[in-house]
Protein backbone atom coordinates (compact mmCIF):
# COMPACT_ATOMS: atom_id res chain seq x y z
CA UNK A 1 0.00 0.00 0.00
CA UNK A 2 1.08 3.78 -0.85
CA UNK A 3 0.81 5.97 1.87
CA UNK A 4 0.72 9.70 0.96
CA UNK A 5 0.96 12.17 4.27
CA UNK A 6 0.47 15.82 4.49
CA UNK A 7 3.87 17.12 5.42
CA UNK A 8 4.74 18.67 8.92
CA UNK A 9 6.16 22.09 6.87
CA UNK A 10 3.14 22.69 4.74
CA UNK A 11 1.20 25.77 5.08
CA UNK A 12 -1.96 25.43 7.39
CA UNK A 13 -3.86 26.85 4.68
CA UNK A 14 -2.72 24.36 2.24
CA UNK A 15 -3.38 21.74 4.75
CA UNK A 16 -7.46 23.05 5.42
CA UNK A 17 -7.11 22.72 1.37
CA UNK A 18 -6.86 19.16 1.53
CA UNK A 19 -8.94 18.55 4.68
CA UNK A 20 -11.80 20.56 3.02
CA UNK A 21 -11.02 18.02 -0.70
CA UNK A 22 -11.41 15.02 1.61
CA UNK A 23 -9.02 11.99 1.15
CA UNK A 24 -11.69 10.43 -1.39
CA UNK A 25 -10.75 13.08 -3.75
CA UNK A 26 -7.82 13.29 -3.13
CA UNK A 27 -7.36 9.26 -3.62
CA UNK A 28 -8.75 10.07 -7.09
CA UNK A 29 -5.52 11.94 -8.22
CA UNK A 30 -3.35 9.85 -6.46
CA UNK A 31 -4.86 6.96 -7.80
CA UNK A 32 -4.63 8.76 -11.18
CA UNK A 33 -0.80 9.50 -10.85
CA UNK A 34 -0.35 5.49 -9.53
CA UNK A 35 -2.12 4.23 -13.06
CA UNK A 36 -0.34 6.60 -15.20
CA UNK A 37 3.11 5.56 -14.06
CA UNK A 38 2.12 2.09 -14.19
CA UNK A 39 0.76 2.44 -17.45
CA UNK A 40 4.35 4.12 -18.89
CA UNK A 41 6.19 1.86 -16.99
CA UNK A 42 4.36 -1.45 -18.74
CA UNK A 43 4.34 0.05 -22.23
CA UNK A 44 7.69 0.97 -21.93
CA UNK A 45 8.32 -2.57 -20.95
CA UNK A 46 6.10 -4.02 -23.99
CA UNK A 47 8.79 -2.39 -26.02
CA UNK A 48 12.05 -3.31 -24.85
CA UNK A 49 10.68 -6.90 -24.42
CA UNK A 50 9.77 -8.48 -27.83
CA UNK A 51 8.75 -12.42 -27.68
CA UNK A 52 12.28 -14.50 -27.18
CA UNK A 53 11.28 -16.84 -29.66
CA UNK A 54 9.99 -14.26 -32.76
CA UNK A 55 7.39 -14.45 -34.44
CA UNK A 56 3.43 -12.23 -33.89
CA UNK A 57 3.68 -10.30 -30.59
CA UNK A 58 1.05 -10.70 -28.55
CA UNK A 59 2.25 -7.32 -26.49
CA UNK A 60 1.21 -9.09 -23.26
CA UNK A 61 2.82 -5.83 -20.98
CA UNK A 62 0.75 -3.14 -23.24
CA UNK A 63 -2.26 -5.48 -22.82
CA UNK A 64 -1.34 -5.37 -19.00
CA UNK A 65 -0.88 -1.53 -19.21
CA UNK A 66 -4.26 -1.46 -20.82
CA UNK A 67 -6.31 -3.21 -18.17
CA UNK A 68 -4.47 -1.31 -15.50
CA UNK A 69 -7.28 1.22 -13.70
CA UNK A 70 -8.66 2.46 -9.93
CA UNK A 71 -11.33 3.07 -8.05
CA UNK A 72 -11.97 5.57 -5.74
CA UNK A 73 -12.57 4.78 -2.02
CA UNK A 74 -13.96 7.16 1.24
CA UNK A 75 -9.77 6.64 2.71
CA UNK A 76 -8.05 7.08 -0.61
CA UNK A 77 -7.73 4.93 -3.69
CA UNK A 78 -6.74 1.29 -4.82
CA UNK A 79 -4.84 0.67 -8.44
CA UNK A 80 -5.94 -2.85 -10.22
CA UNK A 81 -4.34 -4.72 -12.69
CA UNK A 82 -6.38 -6.75 -14.61
CA UNK A 83 -4.46 -8.89 -16.71
CA UNK A 84 -4.38 -12.78 -16.35
CA UNK A 85 -0.83 -13.85 -15.96
CA UNK A 86 0.84 -10.18 -14.71
CA UNK A 87 0.81 -11.71 -11.12
CA UNK A 88 2.87 -14.85 -11.76
CA UNK A 89 4.99 -12.71 -13.87
CA UNK A 90 5.49 -10.11 -10.86
CA UNK A 91 5.58 -12.71 -8.02
CA UNK A 92 6.93 -15.35 -9.91
CA UNK A 93 5.72 -19.06 -8.46
CA UNK A 94 5.50 -22.38 -9.59
CA UNK A 95 2.52 -23.33 -12.59
CA UNK A 96 1.28 -27.12 -12.79
CA UNK A 97 -1.50 -28.51 -15.13
CA UNK A 98 -4.98 -28.70 -13.66
CA UNK A 99 -6.88 -30.55 -16.52
CA UNK A 100 -4.02 -32.05 -18.55
CA UNK A 101 -0.92 -33.55 -17.41
CA UNK A 102 1.24 -31.59 -19.12
CA UNK A 103 1.95 -27.98 -20.03
CA UNK A 104 3.49 -26.68 -22.72
CA UNK A 105 5.94 -24.58 -23.22
CA UNK A 106 6.70 -22.75 -26.33
CA UNK A 107 9.43 -24.56 -28.53
CA UNK A 108 9.28 -21.79 -31.65
CA UNK A 109 8.12 -18.59 -32.30
CA UNK A 110 5.00 -19.88 -34.50
CA UNK A 111 4.00 -21.79 -31.33
CA UNK A 112 4.29 -18.35 -29.08
CA UNK A 113 0.92 -17.26 -28.13
CA UNK A 114 -1.67 -20.14 -29.43
CA UNK A 115 -2.23 -23.74 -27.62
CA UNK A 116 -1.03 -26.58 -28.70
CA UNK A 117 -4.95 -27.93 -29.36
CA UNK A 118 -4.98 -24.89 -32.03
CA UNK A 119 -2.57 -27.24 -34.37
CA UNK A 120 -3.77 -30.29 -35.93
CA UNK A 121 -0.82 -32.32 -36.48
CA UNK A 122 1.39 -32.38 -33.62
CA UNK A 123 2.69 -35.08 -32.03
CA UNK A 124 4.02 -36.49 -28.71
CA UNK A 125 7.34 -37.68 -29.05
CA UNK A 126 10.14 -38.02 -26.01
CA UNK A 127 13.19 -36.13 -27.30
CA UNK A 128 16.10 -38.38 -26.44
CA UNK A 129 18.19 -36.48 -23.42
CA UNK A 130 15.91 -33.72 -23.27
CA UNK A 131 12.39 -34.85 -22.34
CA UNK A 132 8.74 -35.04 -23.90
CA UNK A 133 7.38 -32.84 -26.35
CA UNK A 134 5.03 -32.45 -29.02
CA UNK A 135 6.74 -31.97 -32.50
CA UNK A 136 5.17 -31.79 -36.34
CA UNK A 137 3.82 -35.47 -37.52
CA UNK A 138 5.44 -37.61 -39.90
CA UNK A 139 3.94 -36.29 -42.88
CA UNK A 140 4.71 -37.42 -46.61
CA UNK A 141 7.08 -35.01 -49.05
CA UNK A 142 6.66 -34.50 -52.55
CA UNK A 143 8.78 -32.40 -54.28
CA UNK A 144 7.91 -31.04 -57.56
CA UNK A 145 9.86 -28.79 -59.64
CA UNK A 146 8.88 -26.49 -62.93
CA UNK A 147 10.30 -28.05 -66.32
CA UNK A 148 10.30 -27.32 -69.78
CA UNK A 149 6.16 -28.31 -70.98
CA UNK A 150 5.27 -29.08 -67.15
CA UNK A 151 6.27 -30.07 -63.64
CA UNK A 152 8.39 -33.15 -62.70
CA UNK A 153 8.48 -34.64 -59.10
CA UNK A 154 12.44 -34.48 -58.12
CA UNK A 155 11.62 -35.51 -54.81
CA UNK A 156 9.57 -38.10 -52.56
CA UNK A 157 9.76 -39.69 -48.91
CA UNK A 158 8.56 -38.49 -45.25
CA UNK A 159 10.55 -36.30 -42.91
CA UNK A 160 9.62 -37.24 -39.01
CA UNK A 161 8.74 -34.45 -37.38
CA UNK A 162 11.72 -33.20 -35.11
CA UNK A 163 10.48 -30.25 -35.56
CA UNK A 164 9.39 -29.60 -31.51
CA UNK A 165 6.42 -27.06 -31.35
CA UNK A 166 6.00 -27.07 -27.22
CA UNK A 167 8.50 -28.91 -24.95
CA UNK A 168 5.80 -30.51 -21.70
CA UNK A 169 6.54 -30.35 -18.83
CA UNK A 170 4.55 -31.55 -15.10
CA UNK A 171 5.73 -27.76 -13.86
CA UNK A 172 7.52 -24.82 -14.55
CA UNK A 173 8.88 -22.39 -12.11
CA UNK A 174 8.52 -18.81 -13.31
CA UNK A 175 11.02 -16.33 -11.68
CA UNK A 176 10.16 -13.33 -10.16
CA UNK A 177 10.04 -9.85 -12.23
CA UNK A 178 10.02 -7.37 -9.25
CA UNK A 179 10.65 -4.92 -12.29
CA UNK A 180 7.71 -5.32 -14.17
CA UNK A 181 5.99 -2.89 -11.92
CA UNK A 182 8.17 0.99 -11.30
CA UNK A 183 9.60 0.85 -8.01
CA UNK A 184 7.49 1.85 -4.88
CA UNK A 185 8.77 4.71 -3.89
CA UNK A 186 8.26 5.55 -7.89
CA UNK A 187 4.96 4.97 -7.52
CA UNK A 188 4.66 7.25 -4.05
CA UNK A 189 6.02 9.68 -5.77
CA UNK A 190 3.78 10.31 -8.63
CA UNK A 191 1.06 10.20 -6.40
CA UNK A 192 2.87 12.46 -3.88
CA UNK A 193 3.61 14.75 -6.43
CA UNK A 194 -0.03 14.74 -8.25
CA UNK A 195 -1.44 15.60 -4.94
CA UNK A 196 1.05 18.42 -4.21
CA UNK A 197 0.51 20.25 -7.53
CA UNK A 198 -3.18 19.71 -7.60
CA UNK A 199 -3.52 20.96 -3.84
CA UNK A 200 -0.71 24.61 -4.63
CA UNK A 201 -2.93 25.01 -7.62
CA UNK A 202 -6.13 24.83 -5.54
CA UNK A 203 -3.95 27.19 -3.18
CA UNK A 204 -3.03 29.53 -5.78
CA UNK A 205 -6.48 30.20 -7.56
CA UNK A 206 -7.86 31.24 -3.97
CA UNK A 207 -4.61 33.56 -3.08
CA UNK A 208 -4.32 34.95 -6.69
CA UNK A 209 -8.01 34.65 -8.48
CA UNK A 210 -8.28 35.45 -11.53
CA UNK A 211 -10.63 38.09 -12.46
CA UNK A 212 -11.39 37.10 -15.61
CA UNK A 213 -12.47 33.56 -14.38
CA UNK A 214 -14.97 34.81 -11.98
CA UNK B 1 5.40 -4.96 -3.15
CA UNK B 2 2.04 -7.60 -1.85
CA UNK B 3 -0.81 -7.71 -4.75
CA UNK B 4 -4.20 -8.11 -3.51
CA UNK B 5 -7.43 -9.12 -4.69
CA UNK B 6 -8.12 -7.56 -8.55
CA UNK B 7 -11.24 -5.23 -8.58
CA UNK B 8 -13.49 -5.15 -11.34
CA UNK B 9 -12.71 -2.73 -14.58
CA UNK B 10 -16.28 -1.46 -14.11
CA UNK B 11 -16.63 0.98 -16.61
CA UNK B 12 -14.43 -1.72 -19.08
CA UNK B 13 -16.94 -4.18 -18.04
CA UNK B 14 -20.04 -1.54 -18.95
CA UNK B 15 -18.75 -0.82 -21.98
CA UNK B 16 -18.60 -4.66 -23.17
CA UNK B 17 -21.82 -4.75 -21.58
CA UNK B 18 -23.71 -2.52 -23.66
CA UNK B 19 -23.30 -3.71 -26.77
CA UNK B 20 -25.86 -5.67 -28.54
CA UNK B 21 -25.01 -8.25 -30.99
CA UNK B 22 -25.61 -7.27 -35.10
CA UNK B 23 -25.61 -9.94 -37.17
CA UNK B 24 -24.65 -8.32 -40.21
CA UNK B 25 -24.02 -9.53 -44.17
CA UNK B 26 -22.24 -5.96 -44.80
CA UNK B 27 -18.14 -5.43 -45.55
CA UNK B 28 -16.26 -3.24 -43.27
CA UNK B 29 -16.45 -0.48 -45.76
CA UNK B 30 -20.09 -0.86 -45.56
CA UNK B 31 -21.15 -0.78 -42.23
CA UNK B 32 -19.10 2.79 -42.16
CA UNK B 33 -22.02 3.73 -43.66
CA UNK B 34 -23.94 2.87 -40.60
CA UNK B 35 -24.77 6.10 -38.10
CA UNK B 36 -21.87 5.70 -35.42
CA UNK B 37 -24.05 5.58 -32.59
CA UNK B 38 -25.45 2.27 -34.10
CA UNK B 39 -21.84 1.38 -34.18
CA UNK B 40 -20.97 2.53 -31.04
CA UNK B 41 -23.61 0.05 -29.06
CA UNK B 42 -22.98 -3.28 -31.39
CA UNK B 43 -21.38 -5.96 -30.79
CA UNK B 44 -20.42 -7.20 -34.82
CA UNK B 45 -17.72 -8.68 -36.72
CA UNK B 46 -18.19 -7.62 -40.67
CA UNK B 47 -20.50 -9.93 -42.70
CA UNK B 48 -20.69 -12.41 -39.58
CA UNK B 49 -24.35 -13.12 -39.43
CA UNK B 50 -23.89 -15.74 -36.71
CA UNK B 51 -26.00 -14.15 -33.38
CA UNK B 52 -25.04 -16.89 -31.42
CA UNK B 53 -21.06 -16.68 -31.98
CA UNK B 54 -20.95 -12.99 -31.64
CA UNK B 55 -22.91 -13.17 -28.52
CA UNK B 56 -20.43 -15.95 -27.33
CA UNK B 57 -17.75 -13.23 -28.17
CA UNK B 58 -19.30 -10.90 -26.28
CA UNK B 59 -19.21 -13.22 -23.49
CA UNK B 60 -15.36 -14.25 -23.76
CA UNK B 61 -14.33 -10.52 -23.86
CA UNK B 62 -16.30 -10.20 -20.86
CA UNK B 63 -14.28 -12.80 -18.76
CA UNK B 64 -11.37 -11.59 -20.51
CA UNK B 65 -11.71 -8.37 -18.82
CA UNK B 66 -12.49 -9.53 -15.82
CA UNK B 67 -10.19 -12.03 -14.02
CA UNK B 68 -10.70 -12.85 -10.66
CA UNK B 69 -8.29 -14.00 -8.01
CA UNK B 70 -8.08 -17.35 -6.06
CA UNK B 71 -6.33 -18.24 -2.89
CA UNK B 72 -4.64 -21.84 -3.37
CA UNK B 73 -1.99 -23.21 -1.11
CA UNK B 74 0.05 -24.57 -3.98
CA UNK B 75 1.24 -21.06 -4.73
CA UNK B 76 2.45 -19.49 -1.14
CA UNK B 77 5.81 -18.01 -1.91
CA UNK B 78 7.50 -15.73 0.37
CA UNK B 79 6.43 -13.20 -2.03
CA UNK B 80 3.25 -14.22 -2.39
CA UNK B 81 2.05 -15.34 1.06
CA UNK B 82 -1.57 -15.56 0.54
CA UNK B 83 -1.17 -17.62 -2.54
CA UNK B 84 -3.15 -15.24 -4.62
CA UNK B 85 -3.37 -16.77 -8.08
CA UNK B 86 -5.70 -14.88 -11.40
CA UNK B 87 -7.96 -16.56 -13.42
CA UNK B 88 -9.75 -16.40 -16.39
CA UNK B 89 -9.84 -16.49 -19.46
CA UNK B 90 -6.99 -15.97 -21.68
CA UNK B 91 -7.17 -14.65 -25.29
CA UNK B 92 -5.27 -17.95 -26.72
CA UNK B 93 -8.20 -20.33 -25.18
CA UNK B 94 -11.03 -17.61 -25.92
CA UNK B 95 -9.27 -17.76 -29.64
CA UNK B 96 -9.60 -21.26 -30.10
CA UNK B 97 -12.86 -21.82 -28.05
CA UNK B 98 -14.44 -19.33 -31.01
CA UNK B 99 -12.94 -21.31 -33.80
CA UNK B 100 -14.59 -24.40 -32.52
CA UNK B 101 -17.72 -22.53 -31.88
CA UNK B 102 -17.87 -20.87 -35.96
CA UNK B 103 -17.10 -24.82 -37.09
CA UNK B 104 -19.76 -26.46 -35.40
CA UNK B 105 -22.23 -23.50 -36.53
CA UNK B 106 -21.58 -24.51 -39.86
CA UNK B 107 -18.90 -22.17 -40.53
CA UNK B 108 -17.00 -22.54 -44.15
CA UNK B 109 -14.69 -20.25 -45.42
CA UNK B 110 -14.26 -19.50 -49.04
CA UNK B 111 -11.29 -22.15 -50.05
CA UNK B 112 -9.63 -18.45 -51.63
CA UNK B 113 -9.77 -16.69 -48.26
CA UNK B 114 -9.12 -19.65 -46.14
CA UNK B 115 -6.59 -18.36 -43.01
CA UNK B 116 -7.11 -14.57 -44.56
CA UNK B 117 -8.75 -11.97 -42.22
CA UNK B 118 -11.57 -12.68 -44.42
CA UNK B 119 -11.72 -16.11 -43.25
CA UNK B 120 -13.98 -15.49 -39.91
CA UNK B 121 -12.81 -18.85 -38.73
CA UNK B 122 -8.97 -17.68 -38.96
CA UNK B 123 -6.55 -16.76 -36.28
CA UNK B 124 -6.08 -13.20 -37.50
CA UNK B 125 -9.82 -12.61 -37.56
CA UNK B 126 -10.44 -13.69 -34.47
CA UNK B 127 -7.96 -12.43 -32.47
CA UNK B 128 -8.79 -9.51 -34.04
CA UNK B 129 -12.56 -8.90 -32.61
CA UNK B 130 -10.87 -10.25 -29.04
CA UNK B 131 -8.25 -8.10 -29.25
CA UNK B 132 -10.25 -4.86 -30.73
CA UNK B 133 -13.07 -5.53 -28.32
CA UNK B 134 -10.87 -5.93 -25.46
CA UNK B 135 -8.96 -2.59 -26.33
CA UNK B 136 -12.40 -0.67 -26.90
CA UNK B 137 -13.62 -1.85 -23.80
CA UNK B 138 -10.32 -0.40 -21.55
CA UNK B 139 -9.83 2.33 -23.80
CA UNK B 140 -13.34 3.76 -22.70
CA UNK B 141 -13.06 2.67 -19.02
CA UNK B 142 -9.61 4.84 -18.80
CA UNK B 143 -10.87 7.40 -21.03
CA UNK B 144 -13.98 7.35 -17.99
CA UNK B 145 -11.90 7.44 -15.57
CA UNK B 146 -10.32 10.58 -16.49
CA UNK B 147 -13.68 12.49 -16.73
CA UNK B 148 -13.69 12.95 -12.60
CA UNK B 149 -13.55 16.70 -12.37
CA UNK B 150 -10.59 16.67 -9.90
CA UNK B 151 -8.47 14.12 -12.33
CA UNK B 152 -9.29 16.50 -15.40
CA UNK B 153 -7.85 19.74 -13.29
CA UNK B 154 -4.69 17.98 -13.03
CA UNK B 155 -4.12 16.03 -16.15
CA UNK B 156 -6.72 18.32 -18.88
CA UNK B 157 -5.08 17.12 -21.76
CA UNK B 158 -3.68 13.67 -23.45
CA UNK B 159 -1.24 12.68 -26.04
CA UNK B 160 -1.80 10.23 -28.54
CA UNK B 161 1.68 7.87 -28.52
CA UNK B 162 2.55 4.37 -30.62
CA UNK B 163 2.12 1.92 -27.83
CA UNK B 164 2.33 -1.12 -30.06
CA UNK B 165 4.82 -1.72 -33.47
CA UNK B 166 3.11 -2.73 -36.50
CA UNK B 167 5.21 -4.19 -39.84
CA UNK B 168 3.53 -1.26 -41.31
CA UNK B 169 2.29 1.03 -39.24
CA UNK B 170 0.25 3.68 -40.37
CA UNK B 171 1.50 7.49 -40.25
CA UNK B 172 -0.96 8.80 -37.55
CA UNK B 173 0.67 12.34 -37.37
CA UNK B 174 -1.14 12.72 -40.49
CA UNK B 175 -4.17 11.88 -39.10
CA UNK B 176 -3.57 13.81 -36.02
CA UNK B 177 -3.50 16.74 -38.36
CA UNK B 178 -5.97 16.22 -40.21
CA UNK B 179 -8.46 15.65 -37.37
CA UNK B 180 -7.28 18.49 -35.37
CA UNK B 181 -7.77 21.22 -38.53
CA UNK B 182 -11.27 19.41 -38.73
CA UNK B 183 -12.60 19.26 -35.65
CA UNK B 184 -11.00 22.99 -35.60
CA UNK B 185 -8.94 22.54 -32.84
CA UNK B 186 -6.07 24.94 -33.87
CA UNK B 187 -4.08 24.97 -30.30
CA UNK B 188 -3.59 21.07 -31.16
CA UNK B 189 -2.00 21.98 -34.95
CA UNK B 190 0.31 24.63 -32.67
CA UNK B 191 1.47 22.00 -30.24
CA UNK B 192 1.97 19.77 -32.71
CA UNK B 193 4.24 22.45 -34.90
CA UNK B 194 6.43 23.09 -31.94
CA UNK B 195 6.91 20.10 -29.55
CA UNK B 196 5.91 17.36 -32.24
CA UNK B 197 3.51 15.73 -29.78
CA UNK B 198 0.04 14.93 -30.44
CA UNK B 199 -1.63 16.79 -27.24
CA UNK B 200 -5.21 17.70 -27.27
CA UNK B 201 -7.54 19.16 -24.42
CA UNK B 202 -9.44 16.16 -23.21
CA UNK B 203 -13.02 18.09 -24.11
CA UNK B 204 -10.98 18.84 -27.60
CA UNK B 205 -13.63 17.56 -30.75
CA UNK B 206 -9.75 16.36 -32.12
CA UNK B 207 -10.55 12.81 -30.36
CA UNK B 208 -13.74 11.82 -31.88
CA UNK B 209 -13.01 13.37 -35.18
CA UNK B 210 -9.61 11.06 -34.72
CA UNK B 211 -12.06 7.99 -33.81
CA UNK B 212 -14.34 8.83 -36.79
CA UNK B 213 -11.27 9.12 -39.26
CA UNK B 214 -11.26 12.77 -40.04
CA UNK B 215 -9.45 13.35 -43.11
CA UNK B 216 -10.66 10.33 -45.15
CA UNK B 217 -9.02 8.08 -43.01
CA UNK B 218 -12.80 6.10 -42.17
CA UNK B 219 -11.97 3.24 -43.53
CA UNK B 220 -10.77 1.73 -40.27
CA UNK B 221 -12.65 4.08 -37.93
CA UNK B 222 -14.24 2.60 -34.63
CA UNK B 223 -16.00 6.13 -33.85
CA UNK B 224 -15.05 6.23 -30.71
CA UNK B 225 -12.75 9.00 -29.02
CA UNK B 226 -10.54 7.40 -27.03
CA UNK B 227 -7.99 4.39 -27.94
CA UNK B 228 -7.43 2.10 -30.27
CA UNK B 229 -9.52 4.43 -32.59
CA UNK B 230 -9.39 2.50 -35.47
CA UNK B 231 -8.69 -1.32 -36.09
CA UNK B 232 -5.18 -2.30 -35.17
CA UNK B 233 -3.95 0.70 -34.46
CA UNK B 234 -1.03 0.19 -31.61
CA UNK B 235 -2.10 3.52 -30.61
CA UNK B 236 -2.94 4.65 -27.12
CA UNK B 237 -3.26 7.99 -25.11
CA UNK B 238 -1.57 9.00 -22.02
CA UNK B 239 -2.27 11.81 -19.65
CA UNK B 240 -1.08 15.23 -19.59
CA UNK B 241 -0.42 17.41 -16.67
CA UNK B 242 -1.95 21.06 -16.23
CA UNK B 243 1.62 22.07 -16.41
CA UNK B 244 2.80 20.76 -19.39
CA UNK B 245 -0.24 21.52 -21.47
CA UNK B 246 0.46 25.06 -19.91
CA UNK B 247 3.85 24.83 -21.74
CA UNK B 248 2.30 23.70 -24.80
CA UNK B 249 0.09 26.23 -24.59
CA UNK B 250 -3.48 24.90 -24.55
CA UNK B 251 -5.03 26.18 -21.24
CA UNK B 252 -4.51 28.25 -18.88
CA UNK B 253 -4.27 27.90 -14.81
CA UNK B 254 -8.34 28.16 -14.20
CA UNK B 255 -9.29 26.57 -17.64
CA UNK B 256 -12.32 24.12 -16.64
CA UNK B 257 -12.04 21.65 -18.97
CA UNK B 258 -15.79 19.91 -19.18
CA UNK B 259 -16.30 16.24 -18.75
CA UNK B 260 -16.93 13.81 -21.34
CA UNK B 261 -19.80 11.56 -22.13
CA UNK B 262 -20.93 8.46 -24.08
CA UNK B 263 -24.35 7.60 -24.10
CA UNK B 264 -25.66 4.11 -25.01
CA UNK B 265 -29.17 2.87 -24.89
CA UNK B 266 -29.05 -0.53 -22.85
CA UNK B 267 -29.99 -2.12 -19.48
CA UNK B 268 -26.86 -2.66 -17.60
CA UNK B 269 -26.87 -5.58 -15.13
CA UNK B 270 -27.30 -4.02 -11.88
CA UNK B 271 -23.64 -4.90 -10.64
CA UNK B 272 -21.97 -2.62 -13.40
CA UNK B 273 -24.83 -0.11 -14.14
Amino acid sequence: MIQISIRENVTPELRRIAASIGPSRLGSVAGRAVVNTVRAHLFARNASHPNKLGGTRQNFWAAAARSTHMRSESWGAMVSINALGFRLQYQGGTVRPTTRKFLTIPAKAEAYGKRAGEFDDLEFTIIPGKGPALVAARRSEIRIRKVKGGFKVVHTGSTLGNDVFYWLARSVRIPAHPDALPPEAKMAEAAQGAVGSFLMRQADRKSNPNPEAA
Amino acid sequence: MELGDLIPFREALRRNAVREALPTHLSTAELQQIDAGILRSSFFSARNTLTTWLNSAKAKIERILNPTTEQRADRVTPENPDGNVTTGLDPATARMELRDLITSLGYQPDPEKRGTIEDMSSDQRINLVIKTNREIAQGYGHWMQGQDADVLDEWPASELFRAESRKDERDWSVRWLAAARESGDSDAVSAYGSSGRMVALKDSPIWQALGDGAGGFDSDALHNPYPPFAFNSGMDVMDVTRDDAMDLGLIDRDTVVVPQTQEFAANLPEEIA
